[in-house]
């Protein structure tokens, strides 16, 4: 019995020995030849960055679908009728075209006529559609649109190129796509939650810079100027201090280049300094909530509205000082964080340290809060 | 005793170093994997951590301050109940966001 079992076990082994053998050389030249000699390593490859790219891409799907949900429900809050009109056209309507850019004359003025109209044609629309609505509830309704417009065209452009990589099986392209959406869906995610702030009307870290204009203006009236932009006149000691910010409380950024021009011409270009105070990006490893001061116009627009502060500075002959307060760009738009709030602090009490040391009594000063005033007066 | 150990063969040692191998990169691929997802909870547990948007109020005459949790329809500047001190209008002097500690009860929606 046991010696049988030893005999055979022998036997086997011996058998297997000779196939083990065989077997490995086998498979080892069959996969030499299919990893060097063929396409196989880069198909596989290619079709496991194609179900990783088709999976987020599913996530950012999601996103905007979460998005679009949300302002869908703030509307009907609000009690309003054909919600899904008004959302399915903001989503794809509304472009701009850049001007030409070979020709340069004129181009910010042509810039600024394309935007203004567009904007312009945005709020008309969605004034007919919200009619008793008022200006703060719009402006938040609009500011929940664009976002929700913003998170549609990035998935729009991200399926374009997915798809054309898989019908041109264009690996590369599928690889670029497969190691940048894990960041973009990251940078993405905020959006969804600004959504829910610009609704609720909570503050955000880009409204840093009109609460620092809310500290030096406190309640008093607010002026318009341009549109969805005021301003304030208060005195710091001995000074007329121009306060200009865009119209709280409701969700928009309005115009403070151009009320800039606007108070400067006012003032006969008796303006002593120009202060201009808004969030900036942070680089990576920096804190939040850092406050810094430097030179030239703190504003982030496309450029009409900056290069009017600019000029406005040059003509009146106004050094133009910088007050920036540093964030990530998901802070920007998330719901204001204790750390930038105490920056804010910070760049106040540095705005007013220019004010009492670069201006004389008498002077006249504009300070500008630039950024989104959502859930600020 | 010499010549036994002379006399194995050699696609046994063959095998048993692609068999610890195969046990090495299986580990390997195990272990990271593992990291990955930990790691990856890790940050989506910063991401998602509840937070509490919380509404300071303040006396004009800077003798009493209430916070309380945000509402919707609050917003910096605007002017809320008297003062229980001094009589004086209160306004909304700030509005921040602070993460939930464990054990709080997670932000809730303001009603409808
Ligand atoms: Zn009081």
């Amino acid at each position: 019995m046991w010696l049988n079992m030893i005999v055979a076990s022998t036997i086997l082994s011996t058998a297997m020995q000779i196939d083990w053998n065989s077997i490995l050389t086998l498979i080892f030249w069959a996969l030499f030849f299919l990893y060097f000699f063929t396409d196989l390593p880069q198909k596989a490859q290619f079709m496991r960055y194609e179900r990783g790219v088709f999976l987020r891409l599913a996530v950012i799907e999601g996103l905007v679908k979460e998005s679009i949900a949300k302002v869908k429900s703030y509307l009907a809050r609000l009690g309003l009728a054909n919600a899904d009109k008004i959302i399915d056209s903001s989503l794809e309507n509304y472009f701009a075209i850049e001007p030409v850019s070979i020709e340069p004359t004129d181009i910010i003025k042509r810039l600024d006529h394309i935007i203004s109209t567009n904007e312009d044609k945005f709020k008309r629309d969605l004034e007919r559609f919200a009619q008793n609505i008022d200006r703060d509830r719009l402006n938040n309704i609009a500011a929940s649109l664009a976002v929700t417009s913003a998170l549609y065209t990035v998935f729009k452009i991200l399926r374009h190129y997915y798809l054309l990589g898989k019908k041109f099986e264009n690996w590369i392209l599928m690889m670029q796509l497969y190691l940048l959406l894990p960041q973009l869906i990251k940078e993405l995610m905020p959006y969804v939650k600004a959504v829910e702030t610009f609704v609720k009307g909570v503050p955000i870290g880009d409204s840093a810079g009109p609460i620092v204009a809310f500290k030096l203006a406190g309640l008093a009236p607010r002026i318009d100027i341009e549109e969805d932009t005021v301003y304030s006149v208060v005195e710091i000691e001995g000074r007329k201090v121009y306060v200009v910010k865009a119209r709280g409380p409701g969700a928009t950024v309005g115009k403070p280049g151009k009320a800039v021009a606007k108070i400067a011409e006012m003032l006969n270009c008796n303006v002593a300094r120009i202060i201009t105070v808004d969030a900036a990006l942070k680089l990576e490893g920096e804190p939040t909530g850092l406050v810094a001061e430097g030179s030239g116009a703190a504003i982030g627009d496309v450029g009409p509205e900056k290069i009017e502060i600019e000029r406005t500075a040059v003509k009146c002959g106004a050094p133009l000082d910088a007050v920036i307060i540093k964030m990530s760009s998901e802070e920007a738009i998330k719901p204001i964080s204790k750390e930038i709030v105490d920056g804010t602090e910070k760049a106040y009490q540095v705005v007013l340290d220019i004010i009492r040391n670069r201006t004389k009594p008498g002077d006249n000063v504009i300070v500008v809060g630039i950024g989104n005033t959502v859930g600020v007066y | 005793m010499n010549i036994a150990l002379l006399d194995v063969d050699f696609t046994d040692v063959l095998l048993i170093i692609i068999a610890l191998l195969l046990v090495v990169i299986v580990a390997y691929i195990v272990s990271n994997g593992w990291l990955y997802t930990r790691s990856r909870r890790r940050t989506e547990n910063l991401e998602d951590k509840p937070a509490k948007i919380i509404t300071v109020i303040s006396c004009k005459n800077n003798d009493y301050t209430i916070e309380r949790e945000f509402q919707e329809g609050d917003f910096i500047g605007k002017v809320a109940d008297k003062c229980p001190k001094c009589g004086a209008e209160m306004i909304i002097s700030k509005i921040y966001t602070i993460p939930l500690e464990s054990g709080q009860k997670p932000y809730k929606q303001s009603s409808r």
